[in-house]
């Protein structure tokens, strides 16, 4: 080989970088030691003052919600705001809101899983944690909305006296089948993948009652060779479950509007446009929840500015998918030639509700749109104002979908506008509330992040890290995961 | 700086083969103009848009390589790039596809506009001169792109600087934007607006995931060819693995896309949209659908799941195939039953053309695959790609 050839780009790269460019993915200075003190540190230790500030907020939020819930129980739904032709709003809203922020986590874990992803393993766990957190909020609204909520298990087929069936042609069944299947395949991949971490404070458990649960969680691990082949061929086959269930949660949400006849709820770029905006929302309400747990918890160095660059891209991605789908409506309305289409999509634009049609835009096409540039998607102030505006978006995308057909139906003698009442903002904010306690507390008791995954990405996971110095007490102390 | 990568050398015999096939292609389609105008140019239209396919989705998936900073591919990235050069043969096509516009497009006869209100609304998109205007522009964007986004790349075979990947990853976030939108509107202005009282807002996804896979399908027999002529160690079985899990992915894609537009238009059952599946449900053209999904779906996906078959040279190849034949069915479903009526029809004109194209197709990107460097040696990621040992014998 000659000098020219030395100077090859190269041979550059490969010195400087060994993954083809990319930075490490846990920051310099991490051993197998200190990522396991970290992440259990946040359980074992007192929580930082800043989480019972939080938890204040969010437990007095879960209150608001339970109180909004017993007055509608009490009362009937006729406390919200729904009027004659407005029969679905806010409920179906915040469902379809909740149910889509539930998108990102699964998507991290087995999606990201599958395409060999390394990089999600700083984010996934709590990420899930988020996910099955947001899908007990969405499942509040369907659940209280059907009035005697007593009687909701009335959705599952299960055979009663009065002769109800579910009706299987109808796509809200097929929702509670769905969503149903979504919560108990995240729930048991969320589980899964935190058996290791939590035989971990087992052993490091103090306490007797710590011992006991820990050691009941951990479900006899060992950690042997054995165990790991079974763990690994379990886990894999569970992101190869869920990815479809990804796709399929939120095309069968959209198929609750689409299979209508309502122009503007019936198009069928509806699973596609839906399940793009889901991961969307998805990963702006991540990114809102690692940027807040990586500030309160210091965990800077497992969860590097790489790892939200590339959350960036990802929200770049669906958000253009998303004006895509906005724009491709829009384009369609006009070209089909149907007065009524035409009618739908004009009036969302100009019409009553002309004012939740541009937040919608503004937050969600031109939002993500900032992301073009390295330096906003390196920026966490930056980042986190738009991650806001993203969630704030995608909730007026459910919105101005929802209300604007309805408010306006075939017949104009029964137009009218709907505007919700306090307790439709209370039970919102109040689930608000929910979300934020379950995930506190989800940080406070269980592994935040994947210890057992972030340590398998360490340097020092690679088989010949410690060939130089084998033997060496060096290699002795580092080499075994405590 | 020379280029010591193993070259490929396609054998005489081949090249007489494809040489024949393109030529009897072309054969059958003027023949056809004089005894079968209608007929032929359905069938015309398919295999142009079908050409358009191949290369625009290979310059789709290289823009997806270079944004996502993905490595694995290098080794073989002269295989798509390849591929994007039948994009001027297809230029012509769309040239030639002018003179069959009447034939086609119902919304071009301009008395049958006047006296139709629907049509009169769409005439500001679905006029004549207009709809050349937007042919050019698409293939004009086209072709730039896949022109500037190679050049870069062979530039860096001579002189080795990273500027070129950065200038391909700019590029490409670009086309991404661009060949997006001219495709999607190509696809509606070439194969919807052909019953053009019909709207359907997914039609646009489920041809763009019809080319991905149908172009993945041919990178992947091209990759097979190659590495049937002594390239095993530039293009890996780890290649090949990666490219099967795109295309068992895509093809998934696809079926998602088919079953969105399918299902909603069958069970909202409004006269405007059914129109559409009402020529394509029954009789003949039912058994035709569902063997579209057995081709583009179910075969890649039983076939493709078992590890063993993606990292098989041969299974691979028939599932290619297959998922050649199928895209071909597809736009068949798609082109045909507006004009050729009731029930399907197979002659020479449909499997002439078909196998028309595809020698052309061949024939094209063969050649050019033996003009280039076969392996992108300044690439950065080319260690990512290769193996150490092979990395050091296609330098040198």
């Amino acid at each position: 080989m000659n000098d020219q050839d030395n100077q090859s780009p190269i041979a550059v790269v490969a010195a400087e970088h060994p993954h083809g460019g990319d930075n490490p993915l846990i920051k310099e200075g991490h051993t197998f030691r200190s990522v396991t003190e970290k992440v259990c540190g946040i359980i074992e230790k007192k929580p930082p003052s800043m989480w019972w500030v939080l938890f204040g907020f969010a437990s007095s939020g879960t209150l608001i919600l339970l109180g909004s819930l017993g007055w509608l129980v009490w009362e009937g739904t006729g406390v919200w705001g729904l009027n004659n032709p407005v029969g679905w709003g806010w409920a179906i809203v915040n469902f379809v809101f909740w149910v889509g922020i539930g998108h990102a986590g699964t998507l991290i874990s087995a999606i990201l899983f599958l395409l060999r992803q390394r990089w999600r393993t700083s984010i996934n766990r709590f990420a899930e944690a988020m996910t099955i957190v947001a899908v007990i909020c969405a499942g509040i609204f369907p659940g209280f909305h059907v009035g005697r909520f007593w009687v909701a298990y009335y959705l599952a087929p299960v055979p009663n006296q009065m002769g109800v069936w579910p009706n299987f042609r109808s796509p809200l069944l097929w929702d509670v089948f769905a969503v149903g299947t979504y919560f108990t395949v995240s729930l048991l991949f969320w589980y899964v993948g935190m058996v290791p971490d939590l035989a971990t404070l087992r052993d490091r458990a103090k306490t007797k009652i710590r011992r006991l649960v820990f050691g009941f969680l951990s479900l006899g691990w060992r950690g042997g060779n054995r165990q790991w082949q079974h763990y690994e061929l379990g886990y894999l086959l569970l992101a190869g479950l869920a990815t479809p269930l990804v796709l399929s949660v939120h095309s069968v949400v959209s198929t609750d509007f689409a299979t209508s006849l309502l122009p503007g709820w019936h198009t069928t770029i509806f699973p596609p446009y839906f399940v793009a905006g889901a991961i969307f929302s998805g990963f702006g309400m991540v990114l809102t929840l690692t940027l807040i747990a990586r500030k309160v918890y210091g965990l800077e160095n497992i969860i590097t500015i790489d790892h939200l660059e590339k959350m960036n891209k990802i929200i770049l991605v669906t958000g253009s998918m998303v004006g895509y789908a906005y724009i491709m409506e829009f384009f369609i309305s006009w070209y089909s030639g149907n007065l009524y289409e035409v009618f739908t999509f004009v009036n969302r634009a100009f019409g009553n509700y002309a004012w939740a049609y541009w937040i919608m835009m503004a937050c969600n096409v031109i939002t993500p749109q900032f992301f073009w540039f390295k330096k906003v998607r390196r920026s966490v102030p930056i980042m986190f104002v738009l991650s806001i505006f993203v969630n704030i978006g995608m909730w007026f995308e459910r919105f101005v979908i929802t209300v604007t057909s309805l408010s306006r139906d075939f017949l104009p003698s029964s137009w009218d506008y709907y505007a919700p009442t306090l307790w439709d903002v209370l039970t919102f904010v109040g689930s608000f509330g929910l979300f934020f306690t379950l995930f506190l507390l989800f940080l406070r008791f269980l592994p935040a992040i994947a210890m057992s995954e972030v340590k398998g990405v360490l340097p020092q996971a690679d088989p010949h890290y410690h060939e130089e110095d084998f033997g060496s007490e060096k290699a002795v102390g580092e080499g075994v995961p405590s | 700086m020379s280029n010591n990568a193993p070259a490929f050398s396609l054998p005489g015999s081949m090249w007489k083969t494809i040489f024949v096939f393109s030529i009897l292609g072309l054969l059958v389609f003027i023949v056809g103009l004089f005894l079968a105008p209608e007929r032929i140019w359905p069938n015309f239209l398919i295999n142009e848009f079908f050409l358009l396919n191949l290369g625009l989705g290979a310059v789709f998936f290289l823009a997806v390589l270079y944004v996502s900073n993905a490595g694995w591919a290098a080794a073989f990235r002269r295989v798509p790039e390849a591929v994007t050069s039948v994009l001027p043969v297809a230029g012509v096509g769309a040239v030639i596809l002018i003179f069959g516009i009447h034939t086609l497009y119902e919304w071009s006869h301009e008395t049958t506009v006047m006296m139709d209100p629907i049509l009169r609304g769409k005439s500001a998109w679905l006029n004549e001169p207009f709809f050349i205007v937007r042919l050019a522009l698409y293939f004009a964007l086209w072709i730039f792109f896949a022109r500037i986004m190679m050049k870069q790349s062979l530039r860096q075979d001579e002189d080795g600087k990273l500027e070129h990947t950065f200038k391909n990853v700019r590029n490409s976030a670009i086309f991404l934007i661009v060949g997006t939108i001219t495709f999607v509107l190509a696809s509606i202005d070439m194969i919807m607006s052909l019953q053009p009282h019909w709207y359907s807002t997914v039609f646009s996804l489920i041809t763009l995931s019809g080319m991905i896979t149908s172009s993945l399908a041919a990178i992947i027999i091209l990759m097979v060819i190659l590495r049937a002529s002594g390239l095993k160690k530039i293009i890996t079985r780890e290649h090949l693995h990666t490219m099967s899990n795109l295309l068992l992915s895509f093809s998934v894609f696809w079926v998602y896309m088919w079953v969105s537009q399918h299902m909603l238009i069958w069970y909202s059952n409004i006269p405007e949209e059914t129109s559409y599946y009402i020529f394509r449900h029954f009789g003949g053209w039912g058994s035709l659908s569902f063997l579209n999904v057995v081709l583009n779906w179910l075969v890649p996906f039983l076939a493709l799941l078992p590890r063993v078959s993606k990292r098989s040279d041969k299974i691979l190849l028939q599932v290619s195939i297959v998922v050649l034949v199928g895209h071909w069915l597809d736009l068949y479903i798609m082109v045909m039953p507006p004009l050729m009526g009731n029930e399907p029809t197979l002659g020479v004109w449909e499997i002439g053309t078909f196998i028309g194209m595809l020698a052309l197709f061949f024939g094209v990107v063969l050649r050019k695959l033996q003009s280039i460097p076969l392996v992108p040696v300044n690439d950065p990621y080319l260690v990512e790609s290769l193996p150490e040992e092979e990395h050091a014998v296609a330098l040198k």
